[in-house]
């Protein structure tokens, strides 16, 4: 049996304010259990030669952030010893070649990027294709004292970083949360006051948006290519006052909440989105935005580097920030971002988490922050270094960020209840689909329904 | 109205119909075509902003930046090495195994060895590769240009047998008996008669998988490793999450596809007389 | 084509052989019929190629079948076994169920159904409208002009370039708000169209785009046809006075038939597989409009992690080739006659 901790013991653990202290006077026992002889080695427990010589696998998404792991890697080579090979490929590529490597149990699988999201965390650590990489963290011997994850990470980040199953599998490297982008020049031109904060201020923002424009500019662009919508129609959900299932793990999509949630979002897209919204993806989304021919679009926040760089955005430098806008009976923001693990298969685990640990210590994430990335660390918004680069608009942007995180919901875009969750996004994209399309939503939320309790008793077998 | 002279300038009359209707196909045809090259070759000298703009942009200052991307990003000349190795072993082994294949089949009739070869075309690809993983791991042939190879042939082999039992089938039977009659062996018969009686076609046939060797990537991708991956790659570098590098893009397709088109070019009397043959009898 | 004519016998299979075939071989003997007579076996190697020669039509075409067997036994028999099994979703347990997911494919899946229709609807239009272009394209490059090889030749160019290249591409070209086909559209005073976006216009967008990649092959195989045509008939067909639409429906076409044969076999079974350019441009959607049955089976066994359903899927998907090649098989070996 795999030892983990149990989700509850997590929380309390990571609740406490005294997280890292809780968590490293319960460790120093390893050490003392360990040969007497690889303690003399070691006199200091950690040695980031330990594993020189081994070879190493890093598959990662043609994306920022791989950028920044093959910047750092001559360090981490020079400094451990360790030889890192990489393979680095766009995103379906990448999915595609992991999914059936691990399916074909090989165990070159060493350090990769978990797909966004993570909605396949919970089969792939049941698989077994996953570590539980909470013990290495504790373990003196295995993790450099400068780490400190659990406080400097905090508890929402690490709980996205944990499978359903209460054991951390990855290390969240990336702050992201569903976040509103608006043309502040078209708000002002059209006389809107100010961002959207309430769901009626968002219809109303992108009705005057598509009717003073005159149909030239759209009001807002969002996904509606399945599965991917599943994402952002979260926060609808939570804006409805709901999530994805009820407290004893029943999904909940044909409830009026979430019906209310499907025409709304339908609606906004069908009234003031794009024609073909239902062919259009985070792709399709942002390019139309980027050619400001949207006033608005609720998605990753990843997505300000390129909508303020003037050689792809038409739009840069006028584009302002909102906080997802609270709806009837709540306001929820769909949060998490990318995230690193270690393989469950692969052969050589400890000198992978000794990468893994490098490209997610302290240092790297300062650098990743420097160089545009947004990390839920918290140390590097804190040091000088950052203080004095950032611009207003950089403030700004994290400022949403960060409001987006305190009233994150990290769950995956499916109800969490259901370990086939790639298969639950798909089904309720569908009735997201119909809505745009204006079809009958009750009885595709209905059909949805039915085929998620489906896939609860199937499991249930 | 003088009669004798209403023929041939009536006959002049159509053939100039005939001719300007041919150039107004050809036209059309080209524009529908190639309208997507045009745009692609354009875009890859455009700055990324006004590639995706609406309304398009037809003047702009052109700039090299795309292509200084993509050959910075990618290992240029070993891709094009692994992407050159790979193709002429597939299509030069592929034709050793398959040319006598072929010609048994054409021989001896044996159509369901044809049948069975086709099939081998028909498994669809993506959803084959879990098991094949599995043999190339504990074959050893992971990441190398032997396991790639093969995979290729795979793909060829039914393509290179299909056109040939054609072409063979053509080889008027009269040579074949008379070579029969002057002492020479069935394989002698095949080696000295029946190939350079057919290597228009084998050419034609050869550039045909060469080019669905170069494309093809899936293979590469999962079996493949950082040793062997080929040129296409450099396509795949510019999609990202949430943003396509249109220009990066189009710059890395032209570049991919230009050593093909050159091929093309220098043998295309070939393809198309080469197939004439074998075509025919399919 | 000029054997179409001649007083052969039907070729049904190896039991019947030809008149020439007799001669060269022996009565019914099989192949190794005459080898005996002039093979005169003097030293070991000799006699090592002497029974490589008797036994040429195994020989010859066992390299290709090791090749085969070795490469594809073992995926085809693991997928096979799959199908027989149900797997769950983390793939951890592999219970026996026998025939249950071939039948609930067959009987009880509507999405198999759908995929199923769609499918064809896909393929039988693909093939169509790619007979037609190719057919009028062939007919107008058969001639001689200044630059017929140059424009030949960039004719091939949608089988040349990058697939996954292009589809992204036309994606972007597509695009109902800001891609230029829309704006040509516009321009020409046309309607604007939703494209691959639309649920109507999605299948037949994707055609169009299956069609563009395949003319070019078609293209080459009927022109080269074309360029073999015997003469004689059209001299007689002229003096007849017949239209020059009568002489291509009434001898082109026919003539052409083993070629067309051909040619469609490919691009059928290419068809039926497409999938890069279905998954980069819809991914099956808009809703489940263009989930062909290559995109179903592969989101049921790789994004849905149903090894056991997946595996049904996909060998239900193998035979439906299977049989329609095999029908066009038929079709070519009548088309000799």
């Amino acid at each position: 049996m795999r030892s983990q901790i149990s989700r509850r013991q997590l929380l309390q653990l990571l609740g406490a304010g005294t997280a890292g202290a809780a968590l490293t006077a319960c460790v120093p026992a390893a050490p003392a259990a360990a040969p007497a002889d690889e303690a003399m080695a070691e006199p200091e427990g950690f040695d980031w030669q330990r594993y020189a010589g081994t070879e190493l696998r890093y598959v990662g998404e043609t994306q920022p952030l791989s950028d920044h792991v093959l910047s750092i890697l001559p360090k981490f080579e020079e400094m451990t010893g360790i030889k890192v090979n990489t393979e680095i490929l766009p995103w379906a590529q990448m999915v595609q070649k992991i999914r059936v490597e691990l399916m074909a149990s090989n165990e070159d699988m060493d350090v990769f990027q978990l797909p966004a999201g993570a909605e396949e965390r919970n089969v792939w650590f049941d698989a077994g294709w996953l570590n539980d990489i909470g013990p290495w963290v504790d373990d003196p011997t295995m993790t450099h004292e400068d780490y400190d994850l659990w406080e400097d990470m905090g508890q929402d980040y690490l709980m996205a970083g944990y499978s359903s199953r209460g054991s951390l599998v990855s290390v969240p490297m990336q702050m992201s949360a569903m976040i509103g982008y608006y043309r502040k020049d078209l708000f002002e031109e059209y006389g809107i006051d100010g961002p959207p904060t309430t769901f009626e201020e968002l219809e109303a923002a992108a009705a005057t948006v598509q009717e003073q424009s005159g149909g030239d500019v759209f009001g807002i662009t969002m996904r509606g290519k399945p599965p991917v919508p599943t994402s952002v129609f979260k926060g609808f959900l939570g804006g409805m006052g709901i999530m994805w299932e009820d407290d004893d793990g029943v999904p909940l999509m044909d409830s009026e909440e979430a019906i209310a949630a499907f025409d709304f979002y339908g609606k906004l897209l069908r009234l003031y989105g794009p024609p073909g919204s239902p062919n259009i993806d985070h792709v399709g989304a942002v390019n139309i935005f980027s050619q400001g021919k949207a006033g608005m679009i609720i998605d990753d926040a990843v997505f300000r580097k390129d909508f303020q760089d003037p050689s792809k955005s038409t739009v840069a430098g006028n584009i302002g920030y909102f906080l997802m806008p609270a709806g009837p009976n709540g306001q929820r923001a769909s949060a998490g971002g990318w995230s690193i693990t270690v393989g469950g298969l692969s052969q050589k685990k400890e000198a992978s988490w000794y990468l893994l640990q490098f490209i997610s210590n302290k240092e790297s994430m300062l650098k990743y922050v420097l160089d545009g990335g947004a990390v839920p660390r918290r140390s590097p918004y804190e040091t000088e270094a950052y203080k004095t680069q950032a611009t207003q608009d950089d403030l700004d942007f994290v400022q949403v960020l960060l409001d987006s995180r305190a009233i994150g919901d990290f769950s995956p875009p499916a109800p969490p209840s259901i370990i086939n969750l790639m298969r639950a996004r798909e089904s309720i994209a569908q009735v997201i689909v119909t809505s745009i399309e204006g079809g009958d939503v009750v009885a595709a939320a209905q059909k949805s329904q039915q085929e998620l309790l489906e896939m609860l008793e199937e499991q249930e077998e | 109205m003088n009669r004798p002279y209403l023929k041939p300038m009536g006959m002049r009359k159509t053939r100039r119909i005939q001719d300007s209707l041919f150039w107004i196909i050809l036209s059309i045809f080209l524009v529908f075509f190639l309208f997507i090259f045009f745009w692609m070759f354009i875009s890859s000298f455009k700055p990324n902003l006004l590639i995706v703009s609406d309304p398009p942009v037809w003047f702009f200052t052109p700039t090299l930046a795309h292509y200084g991307e993509v050959f910075e990003r990618n290992p240029f000349a070993r891709y094009l090495f692994n992407s050159l190795t790979i193709a002429v072993s597939s299509v030069g082994l592929s034709l050793i195994v398959g040319l006598p294949a072929a010609y048994s089949i054409a021989k001896y009739k044996q159509d369901g060895l044809a049948l069975a070869l086709l099939v081998v075309r028909m498994l669809p690809g993506i959803t084959f590769l879990v098991p094949l993983f599995i043999v190339y791991k504990r074959l050893g042939l992971l990441d190398t240009h032997a396991g790639i190879v093969i995979t290729h042939i795979l793909t060829v082999l039914p393509l290179i047998m299909w056109v040939m039992i054609g072409f063979f089938e053509d080889v008027p039977s009269e040579l074949l008996d008379a070579a029969l009659i002057d002492g020479c062996s069935q394989l002698g018969t095949m080696i000295r008669i029946m190939i350079p009686l057919s290597l228009p076609g084998i050419t034609a046939v050869a550039i045909l998988s060469f080019i669905s060797s170069w494309n093809n990537f899936i293979f590469v991708l999962i079996l493949g490793g950082s040793k062997t991956m080929t040129l296409p790659l450099a396509v795949y570098n510019f999609l990202t999450y949430g943003q396509v590098n249109w220009g990066a893009l189009c710059a890395a397709a032209t570049v991919v596809t230009l050593p093909v088109l050159l091929l093309a070019l220098v043998v295309q009397r070939f393809l198309a007389g080469g197939l004439t043959m074998g075509a025919i009898k399919g | 084509m000029q054997r179409n004519a001649g007083p052969e016998p039907e070729r049904t299979g190896q039991a019947t052989n030809s008149s020439r075939e007799n001669l060269v071989e022996g009565e019914n003997s099989g192949p190794a019929g005459r080898e005996a007579q002039y093979a005169q076996p003097t030293g070991l190697l000799r006699r090592a190629f002497a029974l490589i020669d008797r036994n040429l039509a195994y020989v010859l075409p066992a390299p290709a079948a090791i090749v085969i067997l070795l490469l594809m036994g073992y995926p085809f028999f693991y997928t096979v076994s799959l199908s027989l099994q149900r797997v769950n979703v983390t793939m951890t347990r592999f219970s026996f169920v026998g025939l249950e997911n071939l039948l609930e494919v067959l009987t009880a899946d509507e999405r198999f159904l759908n995929a199923f229709l769609i499918t064809l609807y896909f393929t039988v239009a693909s093939l169509i409208l790619e007979l037609v272009l190719a057919m009028i394209m062939a007919l107008v490059l058969n001639r001689t002009f200044r630059g017929l090889g140059v424009i030949r030749t960039l004719f091939l160019l949608p089988l040349v370039a990058t697939p996954t290249a292009t589809s992204v591409i036309w994606l972007i070209m597509m695009e109902p708000s800001i891609g230029i086909l829309n704006h040509f559209l516009e321009v020409a005073g046309l309607p604007r169209s939703l494209w691959v976006a639309g649920d109507t216009s999605v299948v037949p967008s994707l055609v169009w785009i299956n069609a563009w990649h395949g003319v070019p092959f078609v293209m080459l195989i009927l022109l080269a046809g074309l360029r073999s045509l015997p003469t004689e008939p059209f001299e007689a067909a002229r003096i007849d006075g017949a239209s020059k639409l009568q002489e291509f429906f009434q001898i082109t076409l026919p003539l052409l038939k083993g070629a067309i044969v051909v040619a469609m076999l490919f691009r059928a079974i290419d068809t039926l597989k497409v999938f890069d350019a279905i998954w980069i441009m819809t991914a099956g959607g808009p809703g489940r409009r263009s989930e062909t049955l290559h995109i179903y089976s592969y989101l049921t066994a790789f994004e849905f992690y149903d090894l056991g359903y997946g595996s049904a899927v996909i060998l239900v998907f193998m035979v439906i080739i299977l049989v329609i090649s095999a029908v066009l098989i038929r079709l070519r070996q009548r088309a000799w006659l």
